[in-house]
């Protein structure tokens, strides 16, 4: 007998909507693409790849966010930074950083296993580039995104404790000769 | 069978020989006991100390008789502190409790402490994913470190200190094992790394010149426990766990190397070692590990070319084999067989080499087959199937004109072992000081030409001190009496007295009596000789291997890696036929018109430089089957691009004679267009070879390598040598130079800068200067200081090169290396003469000493705060 | 680089050891008295060819003892033993107290090149905590006013009285050991100006010799 004010409660709802969109203004769909809904702050999107704040790459090329994908979409290839013409803090860097799109079934695996923050699944599920221009599919190899195409501004990655430690960490090394 | 003992680990009941350490036995039963500075090979130190255990003995009562508990089972005192597993020996009724709540603790406790300089870099490490410290981190260690922000002497140190051209070193990941200095010491016997400074300051650093100055400096990356020694090569080419490691050996050198090459997306990453402890146990030479990077160069040939009015253009391999066929049918028509020549070479696999053999011999019908371009001996009969185990078993070695360091590294590794750890007694014979020198317990530096000599007094002081004493003429009858040539021999020995015979080779008569001695009492006498002596040399050899009745620890050393398969498989001449010395000179005479020659250079192996581009010119039509364009192929009219071993699959025989399965790592390099479609590819030599004959006519119906694997392992079987004695005597007067003349003696480099060489990045920087060896009294004599540029002139020609003082050989010789970068002594030596006399002149003073900096070393200045310790010993470009 | 001399006392001392490891030490030692009071890389690798030993393990010995230098070095050496008894007993406030003095930090020699600083680990002196070793004596009990005298004395080119301070000793050994009680004879070598590289002799002979 407990559960017919529950049940009560909830037509009550369904009622509710159905008068709102119905006889009011209430609307549940939205008209995509000229609307859009807003992302919960943990969305999983298209992936992005973060600076720090003085604009050197968070990735050092190391590789793990490649080894925990699932469907093995990232291809990393590391190489040395020269200390005069940095690409990261550190040692390392990725010279060539690929998602294959069409195998990634964003997980966020790689997201977890980024030692330094770098690699974000992001709030773009469009597969647009930065300027929010629609990318060009006309073969496999374009859903192979390069690492020009998912760098991002300094500042503009998703909110990450650690990355924010990091950039503290950074701030300490004026060198840029370590990461951690 | 030595004493056994009996010792219970966790529970587990275990028989090990005595004087067996517990972290061995632990092994045997499958406990694995963390550990980090204890290696199988290496001597125990007890250093890291993480391989502490609660260790017990049975307790005695006082009348010496075991204490029992209630239930009979013997009481046990368990000693009141941890003892250390790895130098802890096994003993009989021993208890060993290796992972209980304490020893955890401890463990963790260790580990706190190694981890309070390690940065905790390991996603940017190149050791990560093979890191002991980081497994055992996961395993042991707890989440937080106590000491991290009070001893950080060494974690803010300058990160990739570069240790040599082939390691890099990270001062703060170091834990200070000592494995490294350990390897070094005690395998390689080249003691260039120490541990410096002390404390929490201590590290390891080189002070040789150049850094780490060894030939197998390597390994000590594979067996860092942590990722403080990495490779220069590898650096951050790949992860460990992204790579495929294809297991396949490694032809280098005649050791015939396991190594396993890690390739990722077709590209060669890096070559490490695969145990077999049958070769090369698990250590590989620089050679091996930093010189195979040109196989995946872009500067390899990848399509045929074909002279077309005086120019090599590229063709297809339809054009290319076809216009061979028709000028190989066309000169046997017009000239007969006998006008066609082959010469294949060492880096053939056996199937390349057995293919070739069935093309030339059987299918061309020619008798001029051969595998090389001088005369070389071979090893009589089989050597034992398990060389090595035997070797270092041996009581006696004598090396006799070899020398292992800088032609077969395996071997070399296991001389040492033999002779520092087994403590045999090795006798170094050469006409030049080896490293090897250091070790043997006897170095006989004797003249160029004098071998026959030294063994015939040898032999006959064998003979003699076993005639005189009555226990050993038993054997001496069994081994000598009856034997085909006995009697004749031991006539022949008769003008070798002791005193004759040291004279002539140059040496001491007791050093030559001592060496006798040794071999007179030894059980086991090996006898090791490198390829270039000449067969009466091999034949006294023989005669001392018989005395001692083992034919079979006779061994010719072959630094080329399938000098054996090669021949085995029918790379020599035939009846009638030319060997390879033979075909250029008929060639040059004009009797030879076609010459086909496969992953062999007249140019740089040929005795005569001259002979050789000669031979090459007047050639009608010369086919060269090679890996790159080089001088050989500017006189060739088709080159045709082969596979490397890497790129097919098959076997290879190494010095010994063991054949070894090759595994295919890679496809054969490939030519493509934009859209990545393959134009055209390199073959592997067998390929080519069945392809050839089918054009000539004879279809071997082979499809697959495995079809020539089975006609190679077809072949007759070696058999060992019969126990037989062939007099030999020495003829040729000792050696004198003219005056102010001097002697020139040639050798192996293993870094001689040769064809492969500008395609590995690395291992191209440790190529010397064009140098030769001189006495340091000869040099005073001329007013040549060590380093000056001399001309070494010889009837023949002149090279320009560096002098090098020292006391590598005796007065009246100056040493070259056969090949070094450009300078090649088959451009002045005499080929017809039986040395080579050579005249040395002064050029330039030496180029001015660098002065060293003077605070380079800072570490143990007074122990304070962190010094600055960017020691910059080995500052490499 | 080494003087004859000091390469035939080198010869000398290798006599009395039965293998030429065992003669490293003093042979280092000798070399740095030759060599202007430390140790060049050079030194080093001499006294390897002469005692046939790798320059390595040269390297290692050499960077082992606080008492061979790496770098060159001032006139006194002021070795304050930093080890927990000294520490305990106030090493710390001497250490600061000789850097306020000299002006200079660990491990540096101040400009005029006088005094070189250092911290270094136990000398054996417990009991007389906290102490020091400048040159080759004993400072003992040491207080913060002692520091003033002894750096003005030092560097008036005086010896300050370091028997005095060694009657607290109670029978421990007064002084480090002297060149004479060590066994090495030094009387022949004469040491160099510390600051004044040395010039290489031409082609040394004893280097033939052996």
């Amino acid at each position: 007998m407990k559960l017919v004010p529950a049940i009560v409660k909830g037509m009550g709802r369904t009622l509710k909507h159905a008068i709102g969109t119905t006889f009011g203004d209430e609307s549940i769909t939205v008209s995509y693409p000229e609307q859009e809904k807003p992302r919960p702050r943990r969305f999983r999107g298209r992936h992005i790849l973060n600076r720090y704040e003085n604009g050197l790459e968070k990735c050092i090329g190391c590789s793990l966010c490649a080894a925990a994908c699932p469907a093995d979409a990232i291809w990393v290839e590391a190489a040395e930074n020269d200390p005069q013409n940095r690409v990261s803090p550190g040692e390392r860097y990725a010279a060539r950083y690929e998602i294959n799109m069409l195998r990634c079934i964003f997980c966020g695996y790689c997201e977890e296993a980024c030692p330094t923050g770098a690699v974000q699944l992001g709030y773009d599920y469009k597969l647009i580039d930065e300027e929010g221009r629609q990318h060009n599919w006309q073969d496999r190899d374009d859903f192979i995104f390069t690492k020009e195409m998912m760098l991002v501004d300094p500042g503009k990655g998703k909110p990450d404790p650690l990355s924010e430690a990091l950039d503290e960490r950074l701030k300490q090394n004026p060198n840029h000769d370590r990461v951690w | 069978m030595p004493d056994l003992v009996t010792v219970t680990i966790d529970e587990q009941k275990v028989t090990v020989p005595k004087g067996s350490l517990v972290i061995e036995a632990a092994t045997q039963i499958g406990i694995d006991v963390p550990r980090f500075c204890y290696h199988p090979k290496l001597s125990a130190v007890g250093m890291c100390r993480m391989c502490l255990g609660e260790v017990g003995m049975p307790k005695m009562n006082p009348d010496r008789t075991p204490a029992l508990n209630e239930d009979g089972t013997p009481q046990i005192a368990m000693m009141p502190k941890p003892q250390t597993l790895c130098t802890t020996q096994a003993a009989e009724g021993m208890v060993v409790l290796s992972e209980t709540p304490a020893v955890v603790k401890m463990r963790q406790a260790v580990l706190e402490f190694l981890l309070a300089n390690h940065p905790l870099d390991c996603p940017i490490c190149d050791k990560g994913g093979e890191c002991m410290l980081q497994d055992q981190t996961m395993a042991y260690a707890q989440g937080h470190s106590r000491v991290q922000d009070l001893y950080h002497l060494r974690r803010d140190l300058d990160k990739d200190y570069l240790l040599s051209e082939f390691i890099t070193l990270d001062r703060e990941r170091c834990i200070q094992c000592a494995r490294c200095t350990r390897f070094l010491d005690e395998v390689a016997q080249d003691p260039v790394l120490e541990l410096v400074a002390r404390g929490s300051r201590t590290m390891i650093d080189t002070m040789s010149d150049p850094p780490v100055d060894s030939k197998y400096s390597g390994n000590t990356i594979d067996i860092c426990p942590v990722g403080a020694l990495t490779s220069r090569a590898f650096r951050f080419r790949s992860r460990v766990w992204e790579v495929k490691n294809v297991p396949t050996v490694s032809m280098i050198d005649g050791s015939g190397t396991n190594i396993f090459v890690s390739q990722r997306n077709e590209t060669l990453i890096r070559v490490i070692p695969r145990d077999n402890e049958a070769i090369n146990e698990c250590w590989i030479s620089d050679r091996d590990r930093f010189g195979l990077e040109y196989i995946d160069n872009d500067a390899r040939l990848t399509y045929p070319l074909v002279r077309r009015d005086g120019k090599l253009e590229p063709a297809t391999w339809d054009e290319a084999l076809q216009l061979v066929t028709d000028k190989i049918k066309a000169a046997k028509e017009q000239r007969g067989a006998n006008s066609i020549g082959a010469v294949g070479g060492p880096k053939l696999t056996n199937e390349g080499a057995l293919s070739m053999a069935r093309l030339f011999g059987d299918v061309v019908g020619t008798p001029n087959v051969d595998a090389g371009w001088t005369p070389t001996i071979t090893t009589p009969g089989k050597p034992p199937a398990t060389f090595y185990e035997e070797l270092e078993g041996a009581d006696v070695i004598l090396v006799l004109g070899a020398n292992p360091n800088e032609e077969l590294c395996s071997l070399d590794l296991r001389l040492k072992k033999a002779a520092f750890q087994r403590k045999a007694h090795l006798i170094n014979c050469n006409p030049y000081k080896t490293p090897l020198d250091r070790l043997a317990r006897q170095s006989l530096i004797y003249n160029e030409g004098s071998e026959v000599a030294l063994l015939n007094g040898l032999a006959k002081l064998v003979h003699q001190s076993w005639t005189a004493e009555p226990a050993q003429t038993e054997a001496l009858r069994n081994n000598v009496e009856g034997r085909a040539g006995a009697t004749a021999w031991i006539d022949s020995l008769g003008p070798y007295s002791s005193n004759r015979a040291a004279e002539l080779a140059g040496i001491s008569e007791p050093d030559l009596r001592a060496a006798a001695t040794a071999i007179a009492g030894s059980e086991r006498l090996f006898l090791l000789v490198g390829e270039d002596v000449s067969p009466a040399v091999l034949s006294t050899l023989q005669n001392l291997a018989a005395l001692k009745g083992r034919s079979d620890y006779l061994v010719v050393l072959h630094p080329e890696p399938n000098a054996v398969g090669v021949r085995r498989a029918g790379l020599a001449p035939r009846e009638g036929g030319l060997d390879g010395q033979g075909m250029l000179d008929a060639t040059f005479k004009g009797n030879l018109k076609v010459l086909y020659i496969a992953a062999n250079n007249p140019l740089h192996w040929a005795a005569d430089y001259d002979l050789a581009q000669r031979a090459l010119q007047t050639a009608e039509f010369v086919v060269v089957q090679t890996l790159f364009e080089n001088e050989l192929t500017e006189h060739a009219d088709v080159v045709l691009p082969a596979a490397s071993f890497m790129e097919q699959d098959g076997t290879t025989t190494n010095f010994h004679g063991k054949v070894q399965n090759l595994k295919q790592v890679f496809r054969p390099r490939e030519r493509r267009d934009d859209d990545g479609n393959t134009l055209s590819a390199c073959a592997p030599d067998w390929i080519i070879f069945t392809k050839l004959a089918q054009l000539l006519g004879k279809d071997f119906g082979y499809t697959r390598v495995g079809d020539w694997t089975q006609q190679f392992k077809a072949l007759p079987a070696l058999t060992p040598n019969e126990v037989r004695f062939t007099p030999v005597t020495y003829e040729a007067s000792p050696a004198v130079a003219p005056e102010g003349t001097f002697q020139l003696l040639t050798g192996n480099l293993l870094y001689d800068g040769g064809e492969s060489f500008p395609y590995c990045d690395r291992l191209n920087r440790v190529v010397p200067e064009p140098f030769v060896y001189i006495n340091r009294a000869d040099a005073r004599k001329l007013g040549i200081e060590n380093l000056a540029l001399v001309e070494v002139k010889s009837a023949r020609g002149a090279v320009q090169v560096r002098a090098k003082l020292g006391r590598e050989v005796k007065a009246g010789t100056v040493w070259m290396p056969r090949r070094l970068r450009a300078v090649q002594v088959n451009r002045i030596i005499e080929v017809d003469k039986p040395y080579t006399a050579v005249t040395l002149t002064k050029l330039q003073d030496a180029p001015p000493k660098e002065t060293l900096p003077a605070d380079m070393h800072a570490v143990g200045v007074g122990e304070g705060t962190p010094v600055d310790m960017n020691i910059s010993t080995a500052v490499v470009p | 680089m080494l003087s004859d001399a000091a390469v035939q006392r080198i010869q000398e001392i290798v006599k009395e050891y039965p293998n030429t490891k065992s003669a490293l030490v003093p042979a280092l030692y000798v070399a740095q008295r030759d060599a202007g009071g430390w140790l060049p890389r050079e030194a080093m690798v001499e006294v390897a060819e002469e005692l046939d030993l790798p320059e390595s393990h040269v390297y290692s010995v050499a960077t082992f003892y606080s008492m061979f230098y790496l770098k060159p070095i001032g006139e006194n050496v002021i070795q304050v033993c930093t080890t927990s008894p000294c520490g305990l007993r106030g090493a710390n406030e001497i250490v600061d107290c000789f850097k306020k003095r000299l002006g200079v930090g660990l491990n540096e020699t101040t400009a005029d090149g006088k005094f070189t600083l250092m911290e270094v680990e136990c000398l054996a002196a417990c009991n007389v905590a906290p102490m020091a070793q400048i040159n080759e004596d004993y400072y003992v009990n040491i207080t913060e006013e002692r520091v003033d005298e002894i750096v003005t004395m030092l560097g008036r080119g005086e010896k300050p009285p370091y028997a005095e301070f060694a009657q607290n000793l109670k029978g421990a050994h007064p002084i480090a050991f002297t060149d004479a009680e060590l066994g090495i004879d030094v009387s022949g070598i004469k040491p160099a100006d510390p600051v004044v590289k040395k010039e290489k002799p031409a082609e040394a002979a004893p280097t033939e010799a052996k």
